[in-house]
């Protein structure tokens, strides 16, 4: 009898578990879909802080929807410059999750913090292997506007962070009604069929190319092809330039904050990858470049 | 914290203590969680007064780094320096409570001083979910285990450390690849955005 008691409790017990841990990932990657879409249909605007490495700076965000048409700006406080005077760019330039992104990364649920005098909910994608960092998001439940985020590297050390220090939310009528779907990146300056002549041996697990662009040389220069790879979270750029364009260093590698570049040499050509992955991953994948022709 | 504690940190920040008071200094940070975070606080405080008056974010933050650089410099305990001690004579193989106090102890030290160093890198570091989020990373060693050997990550960061300086035609190619990469291919929220701000003000 005593047997049958615990076999039944272990059996119970083990259920809970085997039931709570995909329901958190669940939980977790709802969130995650509802921060994306949070930030294309709330207007919003606020201040926050940036940190990247050691260097710590101040934005201005705003971001608001009239007529279905996406208005937003970023804006760098404190550098003498106005508002009129400073570049804008996108809020909403991310793509939508993808499938493989469970396969490298591991969604969990953490606590809840307050930040920006709201309250927000820890969401950790947390990667299966060394190729990629952490991303920790801390989005407001009710509404899941994305109130601080950061990516950590293997060593636990924030090599990038954003927070509200300010924020202000309100829900247009219109996106109530009928949310807007996600936007695409913006358009490329020139998308060519996936690239025939250039192929990766292998790539990280989870990365696959998603974009080839054609980008124009700067000066007269010959175009420059830009492969886009993505694990579903993060991304990596592959710059090739062909023989003849203005050469870099034989080999270099600049780390700022989560962003890398590596530079190296292939085929002749000079090839350039920029990511918010570790070194690691860009050497991995630039090892792993071939000339098909 | 104490008022003489507090005076003791303005005047380190102001660059006005000594010698003798900035070892003081580090020795409490390392031990003191709630100095290390008011020191933080001061620090962003003074950025941000800095700031206001037209200087970049950023530019002051040199005294951080030169903090983290000093607290980096503080002799480490490794396993070659340091001695072992002599086993006791009715050590049994399970710890005694008396020695689960002392390691619990010293964890708790370690503790104190990860956070008070930590504290340094930003106003508000990860709290609580973050240190359970850092300890959930795979890349956590056990203790007991031996030292992994280096990697192909040591040998990449190495050399992106060494290089420091890129002449001026590297950099604009390199500017204008940074920017290719954020406005078509980031992925994430909101960051996209600021990382390309703070690229196009650099």
């Amino acid at each position: 009898m005593l047997t049958i008691k615990y076999t039944v409790s272990i059996a119970v017990l083990a259920g809970v578990l085997a039931w709570s841990t995909p329901s958190m990932a669940n939980e977790a990657g709802d969130l995650l879909a509802k921060m994306r879409s949070a930030v294309h249909t709330l207007d919003y605007s606020g201040t926050l802080v940036y940190s990247q490495g050691n260097e710590l700076s101040n934005y201005q965000i705003s971001h608001t929807l009239e007529n279905g048409t996406e208005k937003e700006s970023v804006v760098r406080l404190a550098q003498g410059a106005s508002a009129s005077d400073a570049e804008s760019f996108s809020l909403a330039k991310f793509q939508q999750v993808q499938p493989q992104m469970e396969a490298v990364y591991a969604l969990d649920l953490g606590g809840q913090e307050f930040v920006a005098n709201r309250n927000c909910q820890v969401v950790v994608a947390r990667p299966r292997d060394k190729m990629r960092y952490l991303q920790r998001y801390c989005i407001e439940p009710d509404t899941g506007m994305l109130l601080k985020y950061s990516l950590v590297d293997r060593s636990h050390n924030t090599v990038e962070q954003l927070m509200f220090t300010a924020l202000e939310i309100a829900v247009p009528a219109q996106a109530a009604l009928q949310p807007t779907p996600p936007v695409a990146n913006s358009a490329p300056s020139a998308a060519i069929p996936p690239a025939t002549d250039w192929v990766f041996a292998s790539l990280p697990a989870g990365f696959q190319q998603v974009q080839d662009l054609r980008q124009e040389g700067v000066n007269g220069q010959p175009p420059i092809r830009q492969l886009i790879l993505s694990d579903g979270m993060t991304s990596v750029s592959v710059f090739i330039a062909p023989p003849g364009a203005p050469s870099m260093l034989d080999s270099i590698g600049i780390s700022s904050g989560a962003m890398n570049i590596y530079a190296t040499e292939v085929a002749q050509h000079q090839v350039t990858l920029v990511g918010e992955v570790p070194a690691l991953t860009l050497q991995r994948i630039s090892e792993n470049l071939q000339y098909a022709r | 914290m104490n008022t003489s504690k507090e005076e003791f940190l303005s005047a380190f920040i102001d660059d006005e203590s000594g010698e003798f008071e900035r070892r003081r200094l580090l020795d409490e940070l390392k031990k003191d969680d709630a100095l290390g975070q008011t020191l933080s606080r001061y620090a962003f405080i003074g950025e941000t007064m800095r700031a206001s008056k037209g200087q970049p974010m950023g530019q002051g933050i040199s005294l951080l780094s030169r903090i983290q650089d000093e607290l980096a410099d503080e002799p480490a305990y490794a396993p070659d320096n340091v001695v072992a001690m002599p086993a006791r004579a009715n050590t049994t193989a399970a710890p005694s409570r008396v020695q689960a106090y002392r390691w619990f102890g010293m964890g708790m030290a370690a503790t104190v001083a990860a956070v008070a160093v930590g504290g340094l890198l930003f106003f508000n570091q990860p709290t609580a979910p973050d240190a359970q989020m850092a300890a959930a990373l795979p890349a956590t060693v056990p203790v007991n285990a031996p030292a992994p050997a280096p990697t192909m990550v040591a040998d990449a960061d190495t050399r992106i450390q060494q290089v420091g300086r890129v002449d001026p035609q590297t950099r604009d190619i390199l500017k204008q690849y940074v920017a290719q990469h954020v406005k078509y291919a980031s992925t994430t929220v909101i960051a996209p955005s600021i990382r390309a701000a703070s690229y196009a003000n650099d």
